[in-house]
């Protein structure tokens, strides 16, 4: 029996209430067409017979086939009708993207938000939201955004802010990280944060759960939850409004109660979750947990130039509790052989080859340093941009060719943990885009790519820190 | 006195020689970078054998050049050295910055040997030394520049940094958020000229405001907390410590060769000597942007405006993290500004106040202006207005670039018009085509003079550590 959450993500049919060009029901349903949903979608306008070249329907109840799923983004005080028609016609869920609920603060919103919610248990139509942007599945075709990738992944998304589930589909997307499904689910009128984690722990096509939330419906329910899928799979929490003053943000964003942020912090340790402190960590999170081959260690080996952003590359590590290990004779040897020049070469780690060691020796240097037995546990390749004092543009280019060959060629043939990490400077366009080339090709080729060796380091101790304590657990099972 | 006269010749040379100065070599590149600056005096090349460089006709020994020389760029191998310097002593040249590498930073004792004669040399000949191991000057109003692509105007900030590359990358990366730099010293292995020369001249310099310093060791502890501590008392410092692990040390010390203590040593000693401490070059430069650009807002009051639910409750959380108040919107603005469109549906009308559904033109400036001027701009003391650029679920490319021209054109002239502090935070930048725009965003701000930050976060912590300084500047001025 097919649980009641399955059928949200395996619609046969669909229909967009409020869908006239302008509307925001106009665009979610560009972003469907896009997304190339394989079932019906029927487009619901009163003013329009047509609507992005589909028929459009005055009223849900003119559509003539079935529909299981509806989108409702009409005003706030049409909703209540428009559930009722959807349990007329069979409609098994809804998602509301329409706003002036709990969130706004009157007392009006409230009572209607609730109505809405005795509505859906009453009649047994699910709702998503409301004030939420509903389901991102792409094995189903659904969309939320034009920006996001059309390819399955095996990452969850449990999102209560529409904005920060764009992002974190489409900056994690970019990075090479792929989604199962990802649900928006804003005010949580029916379909709460605890049954989305629930599912999530059930759900076949999910590894990994990454959630941002503001606050939680019901905490009992939520926490046990959090719990159980901590224990089947990594979950990856962002907490929002964990300040007082974000928590009153919270309320009038999605009417979340947030509570405090000491608070959170116990709960998530408690419940097995591994927490991130923004939006842009919980990205260096996903991309750790998704694509890195799990090092054996805390040995750090760094090969790259620039001996000031080695120095500040150490302390970074080291500061997040990672070792690098000196270099074996034999290894500085070999590193010798391959480099002609002498200024500047510093064979500790930090390997420091200079600026213009970014050739095709690289290729070579990086091989030997990864395949080096008993050297290091996780090897980083460096490339500091912006430190270069004179390379002009086509010579950046050809430096930033070897540096990607170096890197998804050793990816490719070696399969030891090794990560990019780039300093992303925002100057000269004709960088950008060449920084550009190299992010997303190691990305596409499924190498870890950091923005920055602090942030690298402390995505990746969190990634060590969860295995560590899976293993400990084991551990005491076993001994227990 | 004798010491600043010497030192300020590094800053006006009349005549500027480059030996090593061959074709394809590093000293070719520093010829092409004084060159392209537009240096205003006589440029000479040097080579053995006399070869043309860049257009430039070369000279096979210092002797040989026909006028004065009063500063000299040293590109030749580390062994020659010693004797350039006698060669430079016997022309009159008043100051040498030497790049070559292979000193004491080697860990060799001939490199130490070889750094120990350089520098008595340097003491008996007069001659005063920059490096070795370093880029040497950047001096805008002499159109002195260690390469291609810095500005050419001057500003009021200072930088000296022991890394090449990162004094590098501070410069491009402050320059292209707005900042300009009356000069930057990389010193390198402080042979001769060392921190303190630089931070005692820059504490007497007209031309500065605002020092920044990236600092591997020091070579005179006593003399150069008296320094900070002097200096501090004058303008305010901002201070990054590299290899303030103990692990991070050791890379320094194979870096510029520099002893560099340990992490509370150094916390401890930058703090009572009154430095802003930054711990990363990425919070380096956010310092620099705000020290530099902004005006000092007169307390913690901080308005919040821009795109996004999401985006507003993780803004407030960053900001009330770092010590600021969200005061509410006072309700009679609130009103006025429900007022203006009928619905709040997906608007927060609190501070932060979320603008996403009212797009980026005229209507924001309106909204905007009007919260600024609200009561004379009484319920606030500064202001962040903050951009997703990954979080907008709809845009096509062509309707976003619509979006991103009309919110430039409309930040600056709010920024031009704004009494009160406002920054700009574009955020959430995801393709190369967000960087794209970002970055023309960022060109039109920076060069209206407005401080613009890529998160939240970095924008928070700049802002507290500059209102932090001040206050202390506050306390200690009643004190006294």
């Amino acid at each position: 029996m097919p649980t009641p959450l399955d059928q949200l993500f395996n619609p046969a049919s669909l229909a967009v209430a409020g869908a006239s060009p302008g509307k925001p029901g106009y665009l979610l349903l560009d972003s469907l067409l896009n997304a190339r949903f394989k079932g019906q979608i029927y487009p619901i306008s009163r003013s329009c017979s047509d609507v992005s070249g589909l028929k459009a329907y005055a009223s849900l109840k003119d559509i003539p086939g079935t529909v299981d799923y509806v989108i409702c983004c009409v005003p706030a005080p049409q909703v209540p009708q428009l559930i009722r028609d959807c349990a007329a016609k069979g409609v098994k869920a809804m998602t509301l993207f329409t706003a002036g609920f709990s969130e706004s603060g009157t007392e009006q919103g409230k009572e209607l938000e609730a109505e809405i919610a005795r509505l859906a248990r009453s009649c047994g139509v699910r709702l998503i939201g409301p004030n939420c942007m509903g389901i991102y599945c792409p094995k189903a075709g659904l969309s939320f955004s034009y920006h996001l990738p059309t390819e399955s992944g095996r990452v969850g998304l449990v999102c209560q802010s529409g904005g920060s589930s764009v992002y974190t589909v489409q900056a994690s997307g970019y990075r090479g990280v792929r989604f199962s499904k990802a649900v928006s689910y804003g005010n949580a009128c029916d379909i709460n944060e605890g049954e989305l984690l629930e599912y999530f722990a059930r759900d076949t096509e999910t590894d990994i759960v990454a959630v941002y939330i503001e606050g939680v419906k019901d905490g009992r329910r939520f926490f046990r939850a959090l719990s159980d899928l901590s224990r089947k799979k990594p979950v990856l929490v962002v907490k929002g409004g964990h300040t007082r003053a974000g928590a009153q943000a919270a309320a009038s964003h999605t009417g979340a109660l947030a509570g405090s942020d000491r608070l959170w912090d116990d709960l998530l340790e408690q419940a097995g979750a591994i927490r991130a402190h923004s939006l842009e960590d919980l990205v260096d999170l996903l991309v750790t947990f998704s694509l890195l081959r799990l090092p054996r260690g805390r040995k750090v080996g760094i090969y790259g130039s620039a001996g000031g952003a080695s120095v500040l590359a150490t302390d970074d590590w080291a500061q997040a509790g990672f070792e690098l290990p000196r270099v074996p004779d034999q290894l500085k040897e070999e590193a010798s052989a391959l480099v002609s020049n002498d200024a500047g070469l510093i064979l500790h780690n930090p390997l420091d080859f200079s600026m213009f060691a970014y050739t095709e020796t690289f290729y070579g240097l990086v091989r030997s340093l990864v395949s080096a037995d008993g050297f290091v546990d996780l090897s980083v390749v460096h490339m500091p941009t912006g430190h270069g004092a004179w390379l002009p543009p086509a010579a950046f280019e050809a430096m930033m060719e070897s540096v990607r060959d170096a890197v998804i060629r050793t990816h490719r043939e070696i399969n030891r943990p090794l990560v990019l990490v780039m300093h992303y400077l925002v100057t000269e366009w004709h960088w950008q885009k060449t920084l550009d080339k190299l992010q997303r090709r190691c990305s596409e080729a499924g190498v870890p790519v950091y923005y920055s060796m602090a942030s690298a380091a402390n995505a990746i101790d969190r990634f060590l820190r969860y295995y560590e304590r899976r293993q400990a657990t084991a551990a005491q099972a076993k001994g227990g | 006195m004798a010491e600043e006269a010497t030192l300020e010749a590094l800053f006006n040379p009349t005549s500027v020689a480059v030996a090593g100065a061959a074709p394809g070599k590093a000293g070719q590149l520093f010829l092409d970078s004084i060159l392209a600056s537009g240096f205003r005096g006589n440029v000479y090349a040097i080579n053995p054998k006399g070869a043309e460089v860049s257009g430039v006709r070369a000279y096979t020994s210092i002797g040989e050049v026909p006028g004065p020389v009063d500063y000299l760029v040293c590109c030749i191998p580390a062994p020659a050295v010693p004797q350039l310097i006698k060669d430079c002593a016997a022309k009159g040249v008043k100051a040498i910055s030497i790049f070559t590498a292979g000193f004491s930073e080697s860990g060799l004792e001939t490199g130490r040997q070889l750094e120990a004669e350089v520098s008595r040399l340097a003491r008996a000949t007069g001659v005063r030394i920059i490096g070795p191991n370093c880029l040497g000057v950047y001096c805008p109003r002499a159109a002195l520049c260690f390469a291609t692509d810095f500005p050419s105007e001057p500003g009021r900030v200072a930088l000296i940094g022991q890394s090449g590359g990162n004094t590098s990358y501070l410069i491009r990366a402050a320059a292209h958020r707005g900042v300009r730099f009356s000069k930057a010293i990389s010193y390198g292995n402080a042979c001769d000229v060392n921190e303190c020369d630089l931070l005692e001249y820059l504490a007497q310099d007209s031309e500065t405001e605002v020092v920044a310093a990236y600092i591997e060791g020091v070579r005179d502890g006593r003399r150069f907390y008296r320094a900070i501590r002097e200096l501090s008392k004058v303008k305010p410092v901002l201070v990054l410590k590299g290899g303030y692990t103990s692990v991070g040390g050791e890379i320094a010390a194979s870096h510029t060769g520099a002893l560099a203590g340990s992490a509370n040593v150094w916390g401890s000693l930058l703090e009572q000597a009154g430095a802003v401490q930054a711990y990363s070059l990425e919070e380096m430069v956010d310092l620099l942007v705000t020290f530099a650009l902004m005006p000092h807002p007169k307390g913690r009051r901080a308005g919040v405006f821009g795109g996004g639910g999401g985006a507003s409750v993780l803004a407030t959380d960053e900001l009330a993290r770092a010590g600021f108040a969200i005061p509410a919107l006072p309700l009679k603005l609130r009103e006025e500004i429900a007022g203006l469109f009928g619905t709040t549906a997906g608007m927060i009308l609190r501070n932060p106040i979320d603008l996403s559904m009212v797009g980026y033109g005229q209507g924001f400036y309106n909204i905007v202006k009007r919260l600024l001027t609200f009561d004379d701009g009484d319920w606030l003391d500064f202001a962040l207005v903050h951009a997703g650029f990954g979080q907008a679920a709809w845009f096509s490319a062509s309707a976003f670039e619509r979006e991103i021209e009309l919110f430039r054109d409309f930040i600056t002239r709010i920024y031009g018009e704004a009494e009160k502090p406002l920054a700009l935070v574009l955020q959430f930048l995801i393709t190369s085509w967000d960087w794209q725009k970002a970055l023309d965003v960022q060109r039109g701000c920076s060069e209206a003079g407005m401080p613009v930050y890529h998160s939240m976060a970095g924008a928070a912590n700049a802002i507290d550590k500059f209102l932090r300084y001040h206050e202390r500047r506050q306390a200690a001025t009643s004190q006294g």
